[in-house]
């Protein structure tokens, strides 16, 4: 397991805990971001606070993710981004195709 | 063991368990102020540190062989890490998988100017003027504003990463030794 998860308010709230997010976990990390749609899930927030250094291959999955539940209406919501990993993003614009929040709760306050 | 002054050269077995411990070892000689004469920068270690995770994704992804060369070399002006592997040459597809290019470049009509990726805002383009060169860079296309996502944004980041995360990024394939070399330069402004 990679993600470590629980459902709150409808919500599903993962957060990964491998403390390097690369070609090593991407796959995986892929394959349980989609069970958790297939079992349900309509809006994921993933919590990247364990997460020292993301590479290409983890950002791949997590557009693959966003991608499978597009058509589904299943959003997913980045937080708790430490200043290398949200700096990668931001480089390949990918701060704009996701939502990013400072940790759950601020991402929870803007569903209600 | 120290390295010598100036120079850092590793060869890198291409497994997913070996990245972990190249990426320090290259972030433990650019963070050495004796290695590099008045440091790196913050800003430079981070993008340093992107693109020798993206050589070596890419050594395990797409060399076909079980090991490649890591290098790094640096003077007052400049940061140099380059990867040599004796794998498959470089070969690429435009963003619709309906044409590709690879090198040699035998019987292309140079110069060659190809479209890697491009998400809307911003095009990864390739540049070669010789058979066997290729330049990387970027350029900003439409208004800025991306557009909405869809099924057809790309989830390949790995040469946009290093084009954009270097100050120079280019390839070079030497067709007498089969020697495969991806060079990344970082301008040091501030030492």
């Amino acid at each position: 397991m990679i993600l470590s998860t629980k459902e709150v308010n409808g919500v599903v709230q993962a957060t990964i805990l491998a403390v390097e997010a690369n070609l090593t976990n991407a796959d995986q990390f892929k394959e349980e971001m989609i069970t958790l749609m297939v079992n349900g899930a309509k809006l994921i927030v993933v919590s990247f606070e364990n997460v020292n250094y993301i590479d290409s291959s983890f950002l791949g999955s997590l557009v693959v993710a966003l991608k499978y539940g597009l058509p589904r209406s299943i959003d997913i919501y980045l937080v708790a981004l430490k200043p290398d990993v949200h700096n990668l993003l931001t480089l390949i614009r990918m701060d704009k195709v996701f939502r990013i929040f400072k940790d759950h709760e601020q991402a929870m306050e803007t569903l209600s | 063991m120290r390295e010598p002054n100036n120079k850092f050269e590793k060869v890198f077995k291409c497994s997913r368990q070996e990245i972990s411990d190249m990426l320090n070892r290259c972030m433990d000689y650019v963070g050495n102020d004796e290695m590099i004469s008045g440091g790196v920068t913050p800003e430079i270690r981070s993008r340093f540190k992107w693109v020798v995770t993206e050589m070596l994704t890419n050594a395990i992804k797409h060399s076909g062989v079980d090991e490649c060369t890591l290098s790094i070399k640096n003077d007052a002006k400049s940061l140099i890490l380059e990867k040599e592997d004796v794998g498959l040459p470089l070969r690429l597809a435009e963003p619709d998988g309906q044409k590709h290019i690879s090198w040699p470049l035998e019987g292309a009509v140079l110069p060659v100017n190809f479209q890697i990726y491009q998400n809307g805002v911003e095009s990864l383009l390739l540049t070669s003027t010789s058979k066997t060169n290729a330049v990387f860079s970027v350029k900003e296309i439409g208004d800025g504003a991306l557009p909405p996502v869809s099924a057809t944004l790309n989830e390949h980041f790995g040469l946009l990463i290093l084009a954009k995360a270097a100050d120079e990024f280019e390839y070079e394939y030497d067709a007498q030794r089969g020697i495969n070399r991806f060079r990344c330069v970082f301008n040091l402004k501030n030492n």
